[in-house]
């Protein structure tokens, strides 16, 4: 099966608040899917 | 993806939304799609996008199909507001186990691509079995974007 990279996990983004996260908190406690937009507009 | 949501979280995963945008842009799309239980991430540097192999350049907006998807949203009703984010930056969906384990994989080729929800939601079910879509994964190797 392939893998997120740990590069990937460790990417540093940030929520509505500003506050720094790492990406692979969102998989941290159950399977998550990602949908990546464009842009918020 | 918003009326699959119920169902995503009852097969156990969830959603979280990731844009180009700033925070207060992230924050506004969350307020205005009234989504707050949905967790909306802004990667400005684009480095998830850039590992997850998805495009960005010209062309994605430029190919047929993306005037097809512009003119079908636009007879639809949709119109676009002011952009908040990268406007070449494509974009595409993950679903991740909490292993890191890839289960699903699309990325948009161009503007206006989206994945089947089904798809999506068949690879939850499935759990298990990777299904990959779109522009097959390399492993861990991100793309080689050709920027125009």
């Amino acid at each position: 099966m392939d893998r997120v990279s740990r590069e990937f996990g460790e990417v540093e983004v940030k929520d509505v608040d500003g506050r720094p996260r790492r990406l692979k908190e969102s998989w941290a406690e159950r399977t998550c899917v990602l949908v990546f937009v464009r842009q918020f507009g | 993806m918003r009326p699959h949501l119920p169902e995503i979280r009852r097969l156990g995963a969830d959603l979280a939304i990731i844009g180009s945008g700033d925070p207060a842009s992230a924050k506004a799309f969350q307020e205005d799609l009234e989504i707050r239980d949905v967790p909306v991430f802004s990667d400005e540097p684009r480095r998830a996008y850039e590992l997850a192999g998805f495009c960005r350049g010209l062309l994605p907006l430029l190919r047929p199909r993306a005037v097809g998807n512009y003119l079908r949203a636009f007879f639809s009703g949709h119109r676009a507001g002011r952009k908040q984010g990268d406007a070449l930056q494509q974009g595409g969906v993950l679903v991740v186990r909490r292993d890191g384990g890839l289960l699903f994989r699309f990325a948009s080729r161009a503007s206006g691509d989206h994945p089947d929800a089904a798809s999506i939601l068949e690879a939850l079910r499935a759990g298990e079995e990777p299904r990959i879509c779109g522009i097959p994964s390399e492993g861990d190797k991100p793309r080689r974007v050709r920027r125009l």
